[in-house]
């Protein structure tokens, strides 16, 4: 029971964690872009944050604003002078720009900072604390509180507030937002700078304990894939479960395994796996998500 | 222009079916009691029609009468709700769209369905795929069998493309022609499938006078040297008066009128739903 | 590699440059062969190249392995292409199936006895490189369901998907894959023989680099034939249809659900066997190579070649291959030590811009490059060239 309640608390943190990188993915989505290149804002924030904080001494919220600013930055001017440019392009077409974005900012990260593994500079690191049998990491309560915290502003934003309604509006219908004179280009740049910031916070705690900051962490944001797509592409709510149903599977599935593998053979790691059986069953059930909507083929 | 006669030269048996004679006992294509809806917008009510082997048939309406959804059920793209559809003696709603082909339909579309990549041949050879056979490894290792199909079926569509005038263009890529010259390939396509029933999404929608006389000549043409039966869905309500045999009118998805040219200029009804707002 | 590849190995793109048929000649559509001394002679001419290629470098083992490599993953492009480039099917999921291809490859032709739980049956790879294709084959067959539900994006989240089952299940069949650690691949053996070791024809001496070669190149240019008349024929332009129009392709009779999963076991069956060829050239590879980004390697190299054709396949194939060679060469590894992009550091073991990192970079700068301004990829290029010139003299119309 202790193991259990011990993973669970693991399991919603990292699946927090995960809901916000399945909402920064959500948001572009809105926008009409699938960005494969969200794990290199998380490793381009992460690392920021790591230098800032621990090479210049600076305090760890200012390296983490700063963090923000510069991946916000980046991401807005990718949108305004590489997407946008582009006109409309079948979605293959826009993945791989987005491929190619990842692949260039993995590479500078990784030119600049080495390959070496290093801490994310935060202030808590392995604090924590135990009550009873049960260990609290700092790290964990906060990821979990902030999320909540993130999405709550997130939505209210999103329902409330005059941008959030152009967002929806223009996610909803594009010409038609374009022509009750909504600033599509401000409102596809708030889009991403939500999305982008988002995912850096995201990629911060990901890097916090009990794991740490390595250059393959990108790839950790194509493990928000499947909650994605669960969720249904586009769905908000849909991510923010989806995520967390995925930090749970991949813990539980991690503490459990080996037990589970006396009597079924998953394999070990069957918990980096388990998502995409889930998502390809998903798929092949319902070819748009569980929440999507099937696109009407004009003939 | 004898050659013209549709004959299903190749990889097919059916010699006998395939020039059709127009014969006013039978009907080819019977509609009966089709009612199609979307979400509670009723887009065809209760329409019945028949179009007899070698008739040039046209539907007409105004704008979101149902004359595309109409096609839609045809090309078996919408499922109707009720109604029963009779095609050459065959249940036409148990077919899918890729045996339609087969069983004698061909559809042009109204934002062309050309394959812009493909040249004027390949697009017109595609049309010769149900009357084809070779597979990836025949083709692959270039057997005898698929080399000598190849030539048969290009044979024919050469006298198509010549028949229309597509010569010139043959191996010209189709996004690179002129608009005119594509809706003539899309045509051609269709006349390549050999179809017993041809069915024509405004044909001549952005066309100068020009062109429609010469696409009305085509269609006629059509008619009269291939004997192939055609329904038509246009706009233009002067080159339908003067080259269809019968029109039906839809007004809402329901079918207000069905004659000939003469009857149909004078139905009031017609005048209230359709000619007195339109034109 | 010029870019003067179009009329050897192309010849169902976009250009025909060898049937020409003026629009001013009338109505006689019978289209007027030219010459076809000219079609051969480019034939010969890349025949000639790549024959000698490897006899004059046959001292260079570098570039040597670079052609290697580069002939193998032109097969897998070319199979890349007919799913993505002429079926429009978009598939991130590549790497998948050049796993099942190596791994089919090292149970049939891996050692009988090897004292260790690996299978093996020692076949001659006669019989495990076609093999190779078959299985990729059916493993594409069997997951063709995916290509025919879902549509663009959804397709490729799916290939993605695929990749990491395929991951795991590679790092996991202990007794096919080796498990973590990995596992050796056959040599090219028939019967007691191993072509690999090296071995002489007549006068012609030819080493390990120069036997994969040869083997290599045969495989490549009779997929190409068969690739190339498959797609001039009846399915390669249902292939086409069914990427450009799906609804009109159906009212022509062509048939979506057994198209789509024809391009896929189709695909699967080329890539199948570049992955059986790749992993025996490599000798030995851990499970966590056939990754996304071996598959997104791939994919580049269609865009960056050029979608929907052979030669346009073969082009990115070689130009990203050649790539980290093409780096090292000109950042000091060249006689004179000369390095001509001093940003990019060439010593082994530093941090900062490694050669491998610029190649990165660069990869990611083409594949951007070609996605903005020219999607056909290098083809593209080539053609643009082409008809500038063609419209330059009108001699030649």
């Amino acid at each position: 029971m202790t193991t259990l309640l011990q993973l669970l608390i693991g399991g919603l943190a990292l699946g927090a964690i995960y809901s916000l990188i399945a909402l920064g993915f959500t948001i572009i989505f809105q926008a009409g872009i699938m960005n494969f290149a969200q794990g290199s804002f998380m490793l381009v924030g992460a690392y920021m944050v790591s230098y800032l904080a621990l090479t210049l001494g600076w305090n760890f919220f200012i390296a983490l604003l700063m963090a923000i600013v510069a991946t916000v930055v980046i991401g807005v001017a990718f949108d305004r002078y590489i997407l946008t440019r582009m006109g409309s392009r079948p979605v293959f077409t826009v993945i791989m720009v987005t491929i190619s974005l990842e692949i260039f900012l993995k590479a500078v990260v990784q030119a600049m900072a080495g390959t070496d593994i290093r801490n994310n500079g935060d202030p808590w690191g392995k604090s924590g604390f135990t009550l009873g049998e049960l260990r609290f990491n700092t790290n964990d309560l906060l990821a979990i509180t902030i999320s909540l915290v993130l999405l709550a502003i997130f939505f209210a934003f999103f329902k409330f507030s005059k941008q959030g309604i152009a967002m929806r509006a223009v996610a909803l219908d594009y010409e038609a937002a374009a022509a009750v004179g909504i600033n599509i280009p401000k409102v596809n740049a708030i889009t991403w700078g939500i999305s982008v910031g988002v995912t850096t916070i995201a990629g911060v705690f990901l890097a916090g304990f009990p794991r740490t900051l390595d250059p393959a962490m990108g790839d950790s944001a194509l493990k928000a894939l499947p909650a994605v797509v669960l969720g249904g592409l586009g769905s908000t709510t849909g991510a923010v479960i989806g995520g967390i149903v995925i930090g749970l599977a991949e813990v539980l599935v991690a503490g459990y395994g080996e037990q589970v593998n006396k009597v079924i053979p998953i394999g070990s790691g069957a918990q980096q796996v388990a998502p995409y059986v889930v998502l390809l069953i998903v798929l092949l059930v319902r070819p748009h998500g569980l929440f999507g909507k099937k696109g009407v083929e004009r003939v | 222009m004898s050659q013209l006669t549709p004959s299903r030269s190749a990889g097919s048996s059916d010699q006998s079916q395939a020039v059709a004679t127009p014969d006013s006992n039978s009907s080819l294509l019977k509609v009966d009691g089709i009612t199609l809806k979307f979400k509670g917008v009723t887009a065809l009510n209760n329409v019945s029609f028949e179009v007899k082997p070698g008739e040039l048939f046209a539907v007409i309406g105004p704008n979101g009468a149902g004359k595309t959804s109409l096609f839609n059920v045809l090309t078996r793209v919408y499922q109707p709700g009720s109604g029963k559809i009779d095609f050459n003696g065959r249940d036409l709603l148990t077919l899918r769209t890729d045996q339609l082909s087969s069983a004698g339909i061909a559809r042009t579309f109204q934002n062309l369905g050309l394959f812009p990549l493909m040249t004027v041949e390949e697009n017109l050879l595609t049309s010769r795929h149900h009357l084809m056979k070779s597979g990836v490894f025949s083709g692959g290792f270039g057997l005898g069998t698929s080399n000598r199909e190849e030539k048969i079926h290009r044979q024919h569509c050469l006298e198509i493309a010549d028949f229309l005038g597509l010569g010139p263009w043959w191996d010209r890529l189709a996004r690179d022609l002129p608009y005119g010259i594509q809706k003539k390939i899309e045509l051609a396509r269709n006349l390549v499938m050999e179809p017993k029933l041809l069915l024509l999404d405004e044909p001549v929608a952005g066309m100068n006078q020009e062109e429609t006389q010469e696409i009305a000549e085509v269609i006629l043409g059509i008619q009269s040297k291939m004997g192939i039966a055609q329904i038509l869905v246009e706009h233009d309500m002067a080159m339908v008066m003067g080259i269809a045999d019968r029109i039906m009118v839809l007004d809402f998805g329901q079918r207000i009128a069905l004659g000939e040219p003469s009857q149909i200029q004078t139905d009031p009804e017609v005048i209230r739903a359709y000619l007195g707002q339109a034109d | 590699m010029s870019l003067n590849m179009d009329d050897t190995l192309e010849s169902t793109s976009a250009v025909k440059p060898d049937l020409v048929t003026s629009p001013t000649k009338g109505n006689v559509a019978t289209p007027v062969k030219v010459n076809p001394w000219k079609r051969w002679r480019w034939r010969i001419m890349w025949m000639a190249i790549l024959i000698l290629f490897p006899l004059v470098m046959g001292g260079n083992k570098e570039w040597l392995s670079v052609a290697v490599f580069g002939l193998i993953a032109s097969i897998g492009a070319i199979g890349l292409n007919v799913l993505t480039g002429y079926t429009g099917q978009a598939s991130l999921g590549h790497g998948f199936f050049l796993g099942v291809g190596a791994y089919t490859a090292a149970v049939l032709g891996g050692p009988v006895n090897s004292g260790t739980e690996l299978w093996g049956l020692g076949w001659s790879f006669l019989l495990w490189v076609p093999l190779a294709g078959l299985v990729a084959g059916v493993i594409g067959f069997a997951v063709g369901p995916l290509a025919l539900r879902l549509h663009g994006l959804y397709l490729a989240l799916a290939t993605v998907g695929l990749v990491f089952i395929g991951l795991h299940l590679f790092s996991n069949l202990k007794s096919v894959t080796g498990g973590e650690p990995g596992r050796q691949f056959p040599g090219l053996v028939i019967g007691n023989a191993d072509l690999a070791t090296g071995g002489s024809i007549g006068p012609i001496t030819l080493n390990r680099d120069q036997v994969y070669y040869f083997v290599v190149a045969l495989v490549l240019v009779g997929v190409i034939v068969f690739v190339n008349n498959v797609m001039k024929r009846r399915i390669g332009r249902a292939f086409r249809a069914v990427r450009d129009r799906e609804i009109a392709a159906e009212l022509l009779g062509i048939n979506l659900a057994k198209t789509k999963v024809t391009a896929f076991v189709f695909s699967s069956a080329l890539t199948g066997m570049a992955g059986a060829l790749y992993g025996s050239y490599l000798r030995y590879t851990e499970p966590n190579l056939w990754n996304m980004t071996l598959s997104i390697q791939y994919t580049a190299m269609i865009i960056i070649g050029g979608m929907a054709s052979v030669s346009g396949a073969i082009l990115g194939a070689m130009i990203l291959t050649a790539l980290p060679q093409i780096i090292d060469l000109t950042t000091g590894s060249n006689p004179w030590q000369v390095n001509l992009f001093p940003f990019v550091t060439n010593e082994v073991g530093t941090h900062g811009l490694t050669t491998s990192l610029f190649n990165q970079m660069l990869y990611a700068m083409f594949l951007a490059f070609f996605l903005l301004f020219e999607p056909q990829g290098c083809m593209g290029l080539y053609r643009r060239l082409v008809n500038k010139v063609k419209n330059r003299s009108p001699g030649k119309g």
